[in-house]
């Protein structure tokens, strides 16, 4: 009888998962150096979890698409803090406020998606590098805008955002205002632990909106065109078109993320915020025991967990180990990029040996036929 | 060739109405938004006032509420803060004259939309006077007697590289 099931091969499953089996070996030696409590634990991974994993699910549909890590939803984020930015200086606070920073964020950030997938369509094949520059890129137009820009340009008055010389945003915003409006909206304790119900209820809208997405049209010509662009294209597939499409609806999910992301926060730092949130986003996805070209929704949750399990553990065990909490901080950050660079080696490895195998076939088929 | 370009009523078809509907929408939301969540801060202030030449002396003793917030007690030279979100709000007032009368005022005033702090005039408000008249834009003391506002300290707030090309070692 033919066996459908694979057999489990723990070698195959252990190169398949390095990266998160990595992550718990370390969180297990961290976890009793560290001695934090249990219910400490929790609740900032809850804290965690609700605050960046809208940021980090928005990463999905450009893989689903064949892009590889969108390392542009940095202009996402850039979108949602010119939101943010609006409105402080407007005064308009709450959730009414982070809705309208969310409408505001909106525009920009299809605009800066539609311009980021045509130059992704213009360097197929080199995504992730092309989305890294182009994300250095636009951090410097976004300088010019807010340093320069607002003020003269676009008109804001507010001492709160405006530097005193009368032109550019100061370095931090406190957004006070909108200080964890959504999470503490709707709220309920259990053992002590908050957990924020009105946030949990717009991820799981967003992993409802992915799930569903992939099986409508537009979803299923982007796993199309993941697969085969050339096949895809043959089908009547309009890849470029599709290719812009998912990237537009990753960054403007990237600006939605960044909004609830600082609103969590409680501070805006106009300069820094968005600079390394698209390689932490990465770095937690991959964590998570995603690929260049594959990616859930799982490995967004498990991904966070671990990632900010070690963001947590590794200052205070490396404050009992060596007793400087910093040798944690340079840990986790040497980390982040760390995992980000085994990643990509796997996923080059896993390719090679693929095609490899592939030709294999194929000269066997060869062979075959000759033989006949 | 002439097949391929779109006739304006495949331009202006349904798809179109849909889209433009939604944009229509979607400002919509965002003006009401803007005028229901824009907070305003509003000094009530119980000093003597002169409007247009006419002098109104500082209540005795009064209290206010608004929007039926907590009340707060004045004497003569008290000013306080609310904090309240749109533009239209209730005020009520109990105040008593010198020789301890006690009188009652309830009425309604709206805030400019640009306006963000406001000074609230309860001489004014209880004398009857117009809203353009006991609701005034703040202007910081110092501002008004031309003192420095502490703003030229920070003038030389520099943002450094440091700052522009990001921290690794920020939290996430």
């Amino acid at each position: 009888m033919r066996r459908n099931i694979k057999e489990f091969n723990i070698r195959e499953f252990a190169i398949n998962n390095i990266v998160p089996i990595i992550f718990i070996v370390l969180c297990i030696i961290c976890i009793p150096l560290a001695g934090y409590s249990g219910q400490y634990l929790v609740s900032q991974i809850i804290t965690r979890i609700m605050r960046n994993s809208f940021l980090v699910l928005s990463l999905l549909i450009p893989i689903m698409a064949g892009m590889g890590l969108n390392f542009g939803m940095t202009l996402g984020a850039m979108a949602g803090q010119i939101g943010i930015i609006f409105i402080t200086a407007w005064n308009v606070v709450g959730i009414p406020g982070l809705l309208l920073a969310a409408i505001i964020a909106t525009p920009i950030a299809v605009l800066l998606g539609w311009f980021c997938g045509k130059m992704l369509n213009m360097a197929k094949g080199r995504e992730m590098i092309t989305s890294y520059m182009i994300s250095f890129f636009m951090n410097g137009v976004y300088q010019l805008v807010v340093l320069y820009g607002m003020g003269p340009v676009i008109p804001i008055e507010s001492d709160q955002v405006i530097l005193p010389r009368g032109y550019g945003v100061r370095n931090t915003i406190d957004l006070i205002n909108v200080r964890q409006s959504i999470d503490t909206f709707w709220q309920i304790s259990i053992g002590g632990i908050n957990i924020p119900i009105l946030t949990i209820i717009f991820i799981a809208l967003l992993c409802v909106v992915i799930i569903w997405f992939r099986k409508t049209k537009l979803g299923q010509d982007m796993r199309a065109v993941g697969q085969d662009m050339e096949v895809a294209r043959e089908a009547g597939i309009k890849v470029e078109r599709t290719r812009i499409l998912a990237i537009v609806i990753s960054t403007v999910f990237a600006a939605y993320g960044m909004i609830i992301y600082l609103s969590n926060m409680g501070t805006l730092n106009t300069y820094n915020s968005h600079s390394q949130i698209g390689m932490f986003s990465i770095a937690a996805l991959l964590v998570g025991g995603a690929s260049v070209s594959k990616a859930s929704i799982k490995n967004v949750f498990l991904g966070i967990i671990l990632f900010h399990l070690m963001f947590i553990l590794t200052p205070q065990a490396g404050m009992k180990l060596m007793g400087q909490a910093q040798i944690g901080e340079y840990f986790r950050v040497f980390v982040s990029y760390g995992v980000i660079t085994l990643a990509l080696v796997l996923y080059e490895i896993r390719t090679r040996r693929e095609k490899a195998e592939s030709a294999k076939q194929l000269a066997g088929l060869q062979k075959e036929g000759a033989k006949a | 060739m002439s097949d391929n370009k779109k006739s304006i009523k495949d331009i202006f078809n349904l798809s179109f109405y849909v889209r433009l509907g939604v944009i229509v929408v979607v400002i919509l939301l965002a003006v009401f938004l803007y005028c229901f969540g824009k907070q305003h801060t509003v000094y009530i202030d119980n000093r003597t006032t002169e409007i247009d030449g006419v002098s109104y002396r500082a209540l005795d003793w009064a209290e206010v509420s608004i929007d039926g917030m907590d009340a707060a007690e004045y004497s003569p030279r008290t000013r306080r803060e609310a904090t309240v979100m749109r533009q239209k709000h209730t005020i009520h007032v109990i105040y008593e004259d010198e020789d301890f009368n006690q009188f009652e005022v309830e009425g309604e005033f709206s805030i400019p939309l640009n306006e963000t702090r406001v000074v609230l005039s309860l001489p004014a408000f209880v004398a009857g006077l117009g809203e353009d008249k006991f609701i005034t834009e703040f202007i910081p003391m110092a501002q008004l007697l031309g003192l420095s506002t502490g703003q030229e300290s920070s003038a030389e707030e520099q943002i450094t590289e440091e700052e522009m090309f990001g921290d690794i070692t920020m939290d996430f």
